[in-house]
């Protein structure tokens, strides 16, 4: 079983037309080998010689299943099969592992068959207090429209941006009550969900089980209760009008290896539906590896991201919620290098929320990519919003302003658009291990300028000793701002495209009884509910290879704000500062 | 060979976020004036290999566990029915990994250890006398190792595993306690004895534990006798102890 010879494959008939027209969009090849299907007599003398096969993987060429010592044995002498290998596999089998990782870049050499050995570990589920879902306190309230105005939600919405004609998975423990839920009425009623499977369970209902997943959709295409006369109510995600494609890949209470095997089957099959977004609002961490095995390569999903983001596909990963206990660091698939992992931020303050898990990676590689509230109002079984806590909603939130941005710009590959969304981070190019490169802004989020020049609000003033950093004194006032007349006009809340002058895009706002006119040349109105945050000094060090040392964030009350000792700058490294949209760096 | 650098659990301690952090910078190399930090990380100290945790080469933690006195007892020796006979303990564990299957588990715990006497005819222990109440209890120190198998692979997590347990147990106190009711009007007379000579101040016992990460289950068989060798003709207490195990790590 050393190829893939010989397997017929048509990938008109396997492929869906929008997973076809995604590849034909990014210019990728129609198939590959990865998509060929495993040999079929390799896998019937497989199940011939076994109890159980779990997972039959294109992707990795392989064949997991349930086997005795002596079934292993015997399959090693199966013709085609390459290795067998324990699986998961044992801390000495690194090479093996490796060798695994070469088989996705060549499918054709070899093929490994996965055993499942035994399984171990526990999820602590998240039990919300329940809530009157008629009585949207007013906090809950404004959280929820804070949630989408973070993301400049409104903005997109005015533009028509809110994730047409894309398709996004979301692979998560359950969707219980979603199907009921009025907040999903009207995705229900338009039969945007277009396909669910349970990898568990093989089957499709996935309106069972868990309703972790109906609290990530919340923020992806869930909608505040509808106002007077029936229309809409306000969305609590960015991808209302998206279509979506339902997974249950995670077992409540239980943290088994078959979950990551289920990641892999349905990330496949969303590959083959036309996923164009997958979201996974899940980390393993402790209960499986070890921190230094967070390197995106160990584990199965992290691998399997990787591949799925070569084939086209933008994977958006919670980076996890361990920042405050004794794991800290993020987890996986959120080590992989090609998933965007997204951090949380506490709304009160537009800063990392401390249980939003820290980066790196074990390798060093810059994680979280990005951050978005960690606390939210969402939808929850029986009809109800509540606001919850976690990453799992700040990758949701993020997946649905990249498919508003995807659909704004179709001809991005899913790595452009990895980027892109990297450069709309309102700290780029600064980044720390916290906040990553920040919370992406549609504004920045431009491929033809990512990251506009901003005007210097500071300065490096070097020492005899010290470097202080100090803020220039136009950059140290607070601006009064102008309320606009309606929050929610549309009118108002377009932003200002490339090719539009300030002027020219300002709000068109009616006058009112004796109003004057808004002038033409009037700064941009306020975008509310617009979360509004005092202007904190974000400064790291960083090595010659970009490895940060130390980082903070200041609340800044006078202009000399920072003194770093120049001994600290020896050997290349690096002082980073960023402030008000400028970043600046200073090396001896 | 290069060396593998990774995060300590230590040093991402030091991530310190929405306080007034001034007073610990003030002897940091990085002078700060007057500002607050709300975020900050030092993560260049984060350079030593994690050696101890919860499947890393050291571990330790304390557990605290209830368990019931179990098993038969010889005649005149009886306890009560009932939860009331039962072994307290409060301790820690060090943990030395081995192999990932494979670890030694040594304990030193504090244990409290009732017997709850049935009072009925043919009572012999510590004296036929019957009463209301009548309990004998000890105050021991307990030291006990354990080969520890785990099963299935994990992470760092502690994860299933089997104990086998063998220690021993040092009874720093025993008291022998009665209730009675002398005479109406009186609501109750106890009486309490200590530093009882009948009593085994040494013991040896052997057991088995089965644990999920936190929690356990233990059941320990006493070898020893419970009296002292002086009195080696008076009938033995219930040998066994089966209970829980909580973990606090």
């Amino acid at each position: 079983m050393t190829d893939k010879s010989g397997v017929q494959f048509n990938p008109q008939r396997y492929f869906s037309p929008e997973a076809r027209a995604r590849r034909r969009r990014q210019h990728l090849p129609a198939f590959e080998a990865t998509d060929l299907p495993v040999r079929p007599d390799y896998v019937a003398a497989i199940m011939a010689h076994v109890d159980t096969v779990t997972l039959v993987s294109r992707w990795f060429n392989a064949v997991s299943c349930r086997a005795t010592p002596a079934q292993a044995a015997a399959l090693r002498q199966l013709p085609g099969v390459a290795s067998v290998q324990r699986w998961p596999m044992r801390d000495a089998q690194v090479t093996a592992v490796s060798e695994v990782a070469r088989l996705v870049t060549a499918p054709h050499e070899k093929l490994s068959v996965f055993l499942i050995s035994q399984t171990t570990g526990n999820q602590v589920p998240n039990n919300p207090s329940p809530q009157d879902p008629n009585n949207i306190s007013a906090n809950d309230y404004l959280l929820a429209r804070r949630q989408v105005a973070h993301l400049d939600g409104p903005a997109l919405r005015a533009a028509g941006l809110q994730g047409q004609g894309l398709r996004i998975a979301v692979f998560d423990v359950g969707f219980r009550g979603l199907p009921d839920h009025p907040a999903f009425a009207e995705l229900m009623d338009s039969k945007r969900i277009v396909a669910t499977h349970d990898f568990l369970r093989n089957r499709d209902d996935v309106f069972v089980g868990g309703s972790h997943g109906t609290e990530v959709m919340g923020c992806l295409a869930g909608r505040l209760p509808a106002g007077s006369g029936g229309a809409a109510g306000p969305a609590l995600g960015l991808a209302p009008a998206a279509e979506y494609l339902l997974a249950r890949t995670e077992q409540l209470h239980r943290e088994r290896y078959a979950e990551e095997e289920a990641w892999l089957a349905a990330v496949e099959w969303a590959d083959r539906l036309g996923a164009d977004i997958i979201n996974s609002s899940l980390a393993y961490t402790e209960q499986r590896y070890f921190p230094e095995q967070m390197d995106g390569r160990r584990s199965l999903i992290a691998r399997a991201a990787n591949i799925a983001a070569r084939k086209g596909m933008l994977v958006v990963s919670a980076a996890g919620n361990d920042g405050d206990d004794d794991w800290v660091r993020i987890g996986t698939p959120a080590d992989a290098d090609s998933a965007l992992a997204i951090g949380g931020l506490d709304p009160e303050t537009g800063l990392h929320v401390d249980f939003s898990s820290y980066g790196p990676t074990a390798d060093r590689r810059r994680k979280p990519n990005l951050a978005a509230f960690g606390i939210v109002l969402t939808t929850t079984p029986g009809g109800r919003y509540e606001r919850l806590e976690g990453t799992s909603f700040s990758a949701p939130l993020v997946a649905g302003l990249a498919a508003a941005l995807w659909q704004r710009q179709r001809q991005l590959t899913a790595m452009q658009l990895f980027k892109l969304l990297e450069q709309a981070g309102e700290l780029y190019p600064y980044f720390d291990y916290a906040h990553g490169y920040g919370r992406p802004r549609l504004a920045r989020a431009t491929a033809a300028a990512p990251a506009t020049a901003a005007a210097a609000t500071f300065d490096f003033v070097p020492h005899d000793s010290l470097v202080a950093v100090i803020i220039r004194p136009e950059a140290a006032r607070s601006p009064a701002t102008d309320l606009p007349l309606l929050a929610d006009d549309p009118a108002v809340n377009r932003m200002p495209t490339a090719t539009e002058s300030p002027a020219a895009s300002a709000p068109k706002t009616p006058p009112v009884g004796q109003e004057k006119p808004v002038p033409a040349d009037a700064p941009p109105l306020v975008l509310l509910p617009e979360p509004s945050y005092p202007a904190y000094l974000y400064w790291n060090l960083a090595d010659r290879r970009g490895v940060l040392r130390r980082y903070e964030t200041r609340a800044v009350t006078q202009r000399l704000v920072v003194q770093v000792p120049r001994r600290l700058l020896r050997n290349g490294d690096v002082l980073r500062v960023h402030f008000k949209g400028y970043t600046a760096t200073y090396s001896e | 060979m290069r060396t593998l650098r990774y995060f300590s659990k230590s040093h991402w301690a030091r991530l310190r976020r929405g306080g007034l952090l001034l007073a610990l910078l003030a002897g940091a190399p990085v002078v700060a004036q007057a500002q607050q930090v709300l975020v900050q990380a030092n993560v260049a100290d984060d350079t030593v290999k994690t050696t101890f945790g919860p499947n890393r080469r050291w571990f330790g933690h304390g557990y605290v566990a209830l368990g019931l006195v179990a098993g038969p007892a010889e005649a005149g020796a009886r306890l009560r029915d009932g939860l009331t006979s039962l072994e307290a303990r409060v301790g820690g564990r060090l943990k030395l990994r081995l192999s990932q299957s494979v670890a030694l588990c040594g304990d030193l715990a504090y244990a409290f250890l009732r017997y709850d006497l049935a009072q009925e005819a043919g009572k012999l222990v510590p004296a036929p006398t019957l009463h209301q109440r009548e309990s004998l209890a000890l105050h021991q120190v307990v030291s006990e190792v354990a080969l520890r198998l785990n099963f299935g692979r994990r992470g760092n997590a502690v994860g299933s595993y089997l104990d086998l347990l063998a220690g021993g147990s040092w009874a720093a106190a025993t008291r022998h306690r009665t209730e009675d009711v002398p005479a109406p009007g009186i609501g109750s007379v106890e009486t309490t004895e200590s530093g009882l000579p009948y009593l085994r101040r040494f013991g040896g016992s052997a057991g088995a534990r089965l644990g999920f990460d936190r929690y356990a289950l233990a059941a320990r068989y006493r070898f020893s006798p419970a009296f002292a060798s002086s009195y080696a003709a008076w009938p033995e207490l219930p040998r066994w102890v089966i209970g829980v195990e909580v973990g606090l790590f």
